[in-house]
């Protein structure tokens, strides 16, 4: 069968499944349907980073995004419980059917926009695919990745590190709210003071 | 039948990001519209992985990508981590109703159809959880 022809139709194939995940994500009434298209739309993505010989990467998307990301979503969904899903009414309705439409116009002329403004012609003034060069063996391998990571990006790393650090941090420390307490600020419980304490204050 | 090229991987990054934003413009629930924020990142994702299979004498697109997926991932637990505490002190996860700073009031009161929209407790509202025995 014809290499290209294969290539074609996986690539139709994973567009077709990100974006039917992607409209899944934000049409679903359901939070736990909507993280499943997320879901679905981080393993078409892998999918796609392998066409175009990122390997490494595709696994950092199944590790990171499907393995912790929609977990931690998934989580969060199922603390929160069906009560905190908003009701079904018309409020804000105006405001929201407003940027929706801006949103979906400005992006709309920003592909057509893309799309005429850059790239080669021919002869004829017809826009014409900017074909993909031969692909490297070493592209998106660990090794070269790591390359570039450990070099020019070696300070970005290590800001990454500490930020994740910080980050989770501060998730424990937001989502635990005042129960966080340390021990010596609260205010002490009555029934723990001693008895001569207690008595001597209330004779006085 | 053309083969794949830079365009359609660009075209279907553009249209994964104008989801996400419609998304995150259009949905009221905030841990749907933290999920948007993840599809717009991952069409930026694809993009830039896109561009480095052009130019692949450098993996700088790569590396880019790399570091998002880090700050995504730090971003999506302190955002679920407030969705948890904005849920604790409202009793609702509605983006119309985290209005605790819009102090206001006699501001908002002139815009009688907003203040309608976004106020907590209107009596036609069936989402109002704020007055409902704790």
């Amino acid at each position: 069968m014809n290499v290209e022809l294969l290539k074609t139709i996986y690539f139709y194939l994973f567009a077709a499944c990100a974006l039917a995940g992607a409209v899944s994500t934000i049409a679903a009434r359901n939070p736990i349907r909507g993280a499943m298209g997320l879901l679905l739309t981080i393993g078409s993505m892998a999918g796609l980073f392998l066409s175009l010989h990122a390997e490494f990467l595709a696994a950092v998307q199944l590790i990171v995004y499907a393995g912790a990301v929609v977990v931690l979503f998934l989580f969060a969904i199922m603390v929160l419980g069906p009560e905190a899903v908003p009701s079904a009414d018309n409020e804000t309705v105006g405001p929201r059917v407003f940027a929706g439409a801006c949103v979906a116009l400005a992006s709309i002329s920003a592909v057509w926009m893309s799309w005429e403004w850059t790239g080669d012609r021919t002869r004829e003034g017809a826009r014409v695919f900017t074909a993909l060069p031969t692909a490297d063996p070493a592209t998106g391998t660990v090794e070269s990745v790591a390359r570039e990571v450990f070099g020019v990006g070696i300070v970005p790393f290590e800001i990454a590190s500490a930020l994740l650090i910080v980050s989770i941090v501060g998730a424990v420390a937001v989502a635990r709210g005042k129960q966080g307490e340390p021990a010596h600020r609260r205010l002490p419980a009555v029934p723990s003071l001693p008895d001569g304490l207690v008595k001597k204050g209330a004779a006085e | 039948m053309t083969p794949i090229a830079l365009e359609h991987y660009l075209i279907l990054g553009a249209l994964l990001f104008c989801v996400g934003a419609m998304g995150f413009m259009t949905r009221r629930n905030m841990i749907v519209a933290l999920m948007s924020i993840e599809l717009m990142l991952n069409a930026v994702n694809l993009t830039l992985v896109a561009f480095n299979r052009m130019y692949q004498q450098a993996h700088t697109g790569q590396m880019f990508t790399f570091f998002i997926v880090a700050v995504a991932a730090a971003e999506a637990a302190v955002g679920l981590s407030i969705v948890i505490a904005l849920y604790r002190a409202n009793k609702s996860i509605r983006t119309d109703q985290a209005d605790q700073l819009k102090g206001l009031e006699r501001w908002t009161r002139s815009f009688g159809s907003f203040r309608r929209s976004t106020s907590r407790c209107s009596p036609s509202s069936s989402g109002c959880r704020s007055s409902a025995p704790s």
